[in-house]
């Protein structure tokens, strides 16, 4: 049920600031979505794998990340990791001491999600709807 | 008859005078009614064969012992015997033993009594100490370790702390207050001038004492640039040992820095596992680390792929993963010439 996915994901994006967003389904489907022209979906999706194999690491440390934020000189990568296994991820420009809550709002809601589905196999890709 | 309701004490006195030893242990046991265990030694050998084996209050020391003097065999109690609590008692109550002996950990410079009011006066300060509940927190020795690990742990986990500096010739003090450094203070010098010139310091002994507001906040602006800051002025060869021998900071204007973060609300604090590296993977210094070669092979695997998702995607710079779990959070710093990974407990939840 990507649709479901999308549909959430365009209820709250885009965002200022946010450059990419990208939801991984349990099934390893992707919905993605791009606002800046220096991002594309095979990126955003290709850096999710590491971003996700970080968490799979710390999985079996015993650490249970509900949230994850990598921070770059350029950009802060936010992971929300859902309990059915899937994940969000939001490529947003790093603006030290900014707390941008609509972010945070998106971030909460999909772990707040009852469950990802995930029937339809493949990614969707939408971009660059506007440039931040 | 010994006092059922007063705890026990155990003091170890170390002198080289037999008689002098012999004395106290007479005058002491009648004052303690039974209440201190008291022990002698004569030499450094014998009180550090005793501290093996006994745990003691209180070690008295006197100062002039032939062969390892007392101040010596206390700078030596400091690295064998991290957190015992030692008191001087001599006769050679000079300003300089005094100085060195508080500077070296002594709680305590008394002078050798000869009179009944002179006893009575270093038995109670004695009893009083050995009585005094251990100080919260923990003392030890940290090796291979600048003030800059120090001021990053401290300022990573968003502490609140003094950290006292002190060498043979300078003392000073850094204030972090919630993870900001907001005052430093150094013989005459205060603000930025004096933190830069306790940074430049070579070598010297620390201690990390419970925050107290200082006199005056004189340092503004994010940890990290001054960190930065400090780190060029020593690698333009302006650190000296003393901080009035450092050239006034340049702050570049527009110079970037990167920011601490996680937005957060004021909330307290506890960390639970420090370990830190070098930029190879070397371990600096490790605390309370539950499982030290998986958070290693993590920072290397988080540099991998840190350094991939950099090559994918225009983000830059790697500087840290902060990693917000049900109740606690962990940052884990990779930089060319360190990783940090500081594992704390929170009383709130607030990554953003």
């Amino acid at each position: 049920m990507s649709e479901a996915i999308e549909a959430f994901l365009d209820g709250h994006l885009p965002l200022p600031g946010v450059a990419a967003c990208s939801v991984r389904l349990p099934d390893r489907t992707c919905v993605t979505r791009c606002y800046d022209a220096g991002f594309n979906s095979a990126q955003v999706e290709q850096a999710l794998d590491r971003l996700s194999a970080t968490a799979d690491s710390l999985r079996q440390q015993g650490v249970q990340p509900g949230r994850l934020c990598w921070v770059f000189d350029r950009c802060r990568v936010y992971l929300a990791l859902h309990r059915d296994g899937g994940f969000l991820a939001c490529f947003a420009e790093n603006r030290p001491g900014a707390t941008n809550t609509t972010l945070e709002n998106l971030l909460e809601s999909f772990i707040a999600l009852p469950t990802l589905a995930t029937a339809t196999a493949g990614s969707t890709t939408r971009q660059p709807k506007t440039r931040h | 008859m010994p006092d059922s309701t007063a705890k026990r004490k155990t003091l170890l006195f170390v002198d080289d005078e037999q008689a002098f030893l012999a004395s106290i242990q007479e005058i002491f046991s009648r004052m303690a009614h039974g209440n201190w265990d008291i022990h002698t030694a004569q030499n450094h050998a014998q009180a550090l064969a005793l501290l093996d084996k006994q745990q003691v209050d209180v070690v008295v020391l006197d100062i002039g012992m032939p062969g390892m003097d007392g101040i010596q065999f206390l700078q030596l109690l400091g690295r064998t015997h991290p957190g015992q609590q030692v008191a001087m008692l001599t006769g050679r109550m000079t300003e300089e033993n005094r100085k060195e002996s508080q500077e070296s950990g002594a709680l305590l410079f008394l002078e050798k009594p000869i009179t009944p009011d002179g006893f009575a006066s270093v038995f109670a300060a004695l009893d009083a100490l050995a009585g005094a509940q251990p100080q919260t927190g923990f003392r030890g020795m940290m090796r291979r370790v600048g003030l800059h690990e120090v001021l990053q742990v401290e300022c990573l986990g968003r502490k609140s702390s003094v950290l006292e500096i002190f060498t043979g010739k300078v003392r000073g003090r850094i204030f972090i207050s919630d993870g900001a450094i907001v005052h430093a203070e150094s013989g005459t010098l205060g603000g930025e001038m004096a933190l830069y010139g306790l940074l430049a310091l070579r070598g010297g002994e620390f201690n990390l004492l419970p925050y107290a507001e200082p006199p005056h906040r004189t340092i503004e602006g994010q940890w990290e640039s001054l960190l930065m800051e400090a780190a060029r002025l020593s690698d333009e060869g302006q650190q000296a040992q003393e901080p009035e021998a450092i050239a006034p900071p340049r702050i570049e204007p527009g110079e970037e820095s990167v920011a601490a973060d996680i937005e957060s609300s004021v909330c307290e604090t506890y960390i639970q596992e420090i370990v830190l590296c070098s930029g190879t993977g070397e371990v600096l210094y490790e605390w309370q680390s539950k499982s030290l070669e998986q958070q290693l092979y993590l920072l290397e695997q988080l540099e991998q792929h840190a350094a991939q998702v950099g090559a994918l995607a225009p983000v830059g710079r790697f500087d840290r993963l902060e990693i917000l779990a049900q109740d606690e959070r962990i940052v884990c710093q990779v930089l060319p010439d360190r990783r940090v990974w500081v594992r704390s407990v929170r009383a709130k939840e607030d990554l953003a």
